[in-house]
């Protein structure tokens, strides 16, 4: 079974989200901000990433580079309310897999993990 | 505000993030303007703007609509305001905000937000001082739900 380390600073979004992937077959493990994140990757080492862009502490594109930094091989997507093209476009460059655009759907978010799993 | 297409890119924004997320038909009401004592929702998302403008929205609900909000997307019963159901309401504040930055942005205002924060009671009051708060309310099945615009244009932008 594939893990997925869901990132966001929203419980409401972590449970909408961890229910969707949980149902799809996936395990999940949370984190709630970009520290949080780059703590729980290295611990847990997860199959993919989905990880908002602004939290506190250490904001998703932050702790995006840290992760790629740390294991080059990381597949992360960005789930993000923010869709400014320099920010995808850093995003992008930083490594990030994809990037998708909140509101919530949940196809895509699947479709995305699969993808990232390949 | 000097540009009207400042306060219709967070119409249109919440007209759009309320209809996707909670796949539901979503009626806009008319724009007013509202005092700066006149009294908030008892559940109030906020995000803060920075750049081009500066100041706050805010999505308000009754309690019962947060609930029913709460309890569709979420796919379980919540009778309560609780922490989880409170978040729905300042993500969905979170989603409009970003849209509204996204169409700003496509128009040459760059605007940031803040990560989103949410109040609850039922004395909630926002002070805004000089700002003007402009509310557009929203008929939807799972009750009112109120934007509001407390923000201005910013010198220079």
């Amino acid at each position: 079974m594939s893990t997925i380390l869901l990132v966001d600073d929203a419980a409401f979004m972590r449970t909408r989200c961890a229910k969707l992937l949980r149902d799809s077959g996936f395990e999940v493990v949370e984190a709630e901000n970009g520290a949080e994140a780059v703590r729980t990757y290295i611990a847990v080492k997860p199959d993919a990433v989905l990880m908002d862009v602004i939290m506190p502490e250490m904001d998703g594109l932050a702790a995006l580079k840290e992760i790629r930094r740390l294991d080059p091989s990381a597949r992360v997507t960005m789930v993000t309310a923010m869709g400014q093209e320099d920010m995808v476009l850093d995003a992008l460059k930083s490594g990030a897999k994809n990037y998708l655009l909140k509101p919530f759907q949940p196809d895509r978010i699947i479709e995305a993990v699969r993808k990232m799993l390949g | 505000m000097k540009d009207i297409r400042l306060i219709n890119a967070f119409v249109r924004a919440a007209a759009e993030t309320l209809e996707a997320e909670l796949q539901v038909p979503v009626e806009r009401g008319a724009l007013a303007l509202s005092g700066p004592d006149d009294p908030d929702s008892p559940v109030t998302g906020i995000v803060g703007l920075t750049g081009a403008m500066e100041g706050a929205i805010a999505i308000g609900v009754e309690r019962a609509t947060a609930c029913a909000i709460a309890s569709a997307l979420l796919g379980e019963e919540f009778a309560e305001v609780t922490p989880l159901v409170a978040s729905g309401i300042s993500e969905i504040c979170n989603i409009i905000a970003g849209r509204a930055a996204a169409l700003l942005f496509e128009i040459g205002h760059r605007v940031e937000i803040s990560p989103p924060i949410v109040v609850t009671g039922q004395e909630v009051r926002l002070r805004t001082v000089d700002l003007p708060r402009l509310v557009v309310p929203f008929s939807t099945d799972f009750g009112r739900i109120e934007l509001k615009v407390m923000a201005q244009q910013r010198n220079g932008h």
